[in-house]
């Protein structure tokens, strides 16, 4: 083992000297453009280069203004430099693509987001909705970074649509904020009023004046909706997105009434499929939601154990007036009250802010 | 060497030579040198041999570092494709997060390396590492940790940032 060590050692000294050499190949390269590279370059000969280059970077150390000759090392020394600093450019953008994607595993859906935002190259790899690599890349974000969204993305969605819709908030329509509801049978989050001004219920399409139709069936066939009782409203209503009630009367319109038939039957087998998939992603979030509650209800129980103890070791201390806390009167605090219902964590921090309060509002 | 004659008991130590981009020889614990399934596919290919292997796209420097974490990472059974131990990215080991803390331009060689020479824990390690210097950073930041150029114009700058904003926040 030891032995093993000791040679490695060894080897690694002469592999510094082995890539000083090489460097200094390639300064001496650089600076005259006419020394070949030359593996074989002997030791002497790297000796002389070696101290060649030690006298100039000497020179850029002490360079004085006024030797003009000295100036101009200067500058081929920094115009290197900036050939340096170019190389180290390409190092993240002339990665291979296969990198690239290895990298991205460790990335959340967010930083995907921003990574995107640097460049075009990254831009180009990463918003792309054709290349199956960049929906490779999103889908392994989302399975590794979204747990609860394991189902792959609806029929016709692109992986980062998909995410987005389902991780981001605010309505997509108005962009109002903290709006998390989404309908998945729309594919989109949107806010009550947007949902209002965007949908159309089966009842109110019968006397719109955009469809004037007795008979909905046909332009209804195999379109998603969302179920009234969603809002717990009362009988069949169902919402159906107004842009899609009226492609679906146009294409309607413009068939032959022969093919109408085969025309509905399609849609209709398309329809239930897609609202199979709503149903399912609906699913998988009230699952997510309620795991989340559980989660929260855990925290919540954890906290308001430990205010117990507190106060209870609170009342065996006095007051200003030199009396015993009364346990129950700290407890009828408002700030006591108050972190009772939230489920924050009670941190020593957290407590000895709460406890300040509470020693203001016992008097 | 006392110590040394105590490793050649192990019948085991077979050694395996390497020869860097430069050049450069290098001798190795066989059982080291098979952390590398390219190496290890080689080895079962051409069978017993005394010949160096040549690695054309790995300079001796970089050589010497995977051959470093290797030795180190030695005893470890290596998990391949196995996502019930999937480690994240926050929790790389002390050694690992120390072999990693080298300049930028090592470390993307390292990855190369690692890719090249298909050592999987070294490429996931690596990758990790560069991952952690990109997450919650904003694309100015990430630009001037990787030296990257804004080659948007002003306005697709703004093109770009309106699609790819994250609206969480908001």
């Amino acid at each position: 083992m030891t032995r093993v060590m000791r040679s490695s050692t060894r080897k690694r000294t002469e592999i510094s000297l082995a890539s000083n050499k090489r460097s200094v190949v390639k300064a001496v390269q650089n600076k005259s453009k006419v020394v070949p590279v030359n593996p074989d370059l002997n030791t002497s000969e790297v000796a002389v280069v070696d101290k060649i280059q030690d006298e100039s970077t000497t020179t850029t150390m002490t360079a004085e203004p006024e030797e003009s000759a000295r100036s101009t090392d200067k500058m081929e020394i920094k115009a290197e430099q900036d050939e340096e600093s170019a190389q180290n450019k390409c190092l993240a953008i002339s990665i291979p693509p296969e990198i690239f994607i290895e990298i991205c595993k460790n990335l959340p859906p967010a930083d995907l987001l921003r990574l995107a935002r640097t460049c075009k190259t990254f831009h180009a790899w990463l918003s792309s909705k054709e290349s199956v690599t960049t929906q490779r890349i999103w889908a392994a974000s989302r399975k590794e970074f979204v747990r609860y969204l394991t189902l792959p993305p609806p029929r016709g969605m692109d992986e980062i649509a998909y995410i987005r819709l389902a991780l981001e908030k605010g309505c997509q329509i108005c962009g109002a904020k903290l709006v998390r509801k989404i309908y998945w049978a729309f594919r989109a989050r949107i806010c009550g009023s947007c949902f209002q001004r965007k949908t159309i219920t089966n009842h109110d399409i019968k006397t719109d004046a955009r469809f004037k139709r007795r008979n909905t069936r046909n332009i209804l066939a195999g379109l998603p909706f969302v179920d009234a009782h969603v809002f717990r409203r009362l009988g069949n209503r169902r919402y159906y997105w107004i842009d899609d009630v009226l492609e679906n009367a146009k294409t309607y319109k413009s068939l032959p009434s022969k093919k109408r038939q085969d025309w509905l039957i399609k849609r209709q087998k398309k329809g239930a499929k897609l609202m199979r998939n709503a149903r399912a992603l609906e699913m998988a979030f009230l699952r997510e939601e309620r795991i989340r509650s559980i989660e929260l209800r855990g925290l919540l129980l954890a906290k308001r154990e430990e205010l117990h103890k507190r106060t209870e070791i609170m009342a065996q201390t006095k007051d200003a007036s030199n009396n015993f806390y009364d346990i129950d009167r700290l407890r009828r605090c408002a700030s006591y009250q108050k972190a009772y219902k939230r489920p924050y964590p009670l941190t020593d921090r957290a407590w000895n802010m709460l406890y300040r309060k509470l020693v203001k509002e016992y008097i | 060497m006392a110590t040394g004659s105590t490793s050649t008991n192990i019948s085991e130590l077979k050694k395996i030579k390497l020869t860097s981009s430069e050049g450069t020889e290098f001798v190795v614990d066989k059982d080291v040198g098979e952390k590398s399934i390219l190496l290890k596919n080689m080895l079962e290919d051409v069978g017993e041999n005394d010949m160096a292997i040549p690695l054309p796209n790995v300079t001796g420097p970089i050589l010497t570092k995977v051959i470093e974490y290797c030795t180190h990472h030695r005893d470890d059974f290596f998990i391949s494709q196995d996502d019930d131990n999937k480690k994240t990215s926050d929790d790389i080991d002390e050694w690992d997060s120390e072999f990693c803390k080298v300049d930028q331009g090592t470390l993307f060689e390292l990855i190369l390396a690692a890719n090249y020479l298909d050592i999987k824990p070294l490429l996931d390690l690596t990758c990790k590492t560069v991952a952690n210097m990109i997450k919650g950073k904003s694309p100015e930041e990430i630009r001037k940790t990787f030296n990257i150029a804004n080659d948007f114009t002003p306005e697709e700058e703004i093109q770009v940032k309106r699609e790819n904003e994250w609206c969480e926040e908001r």
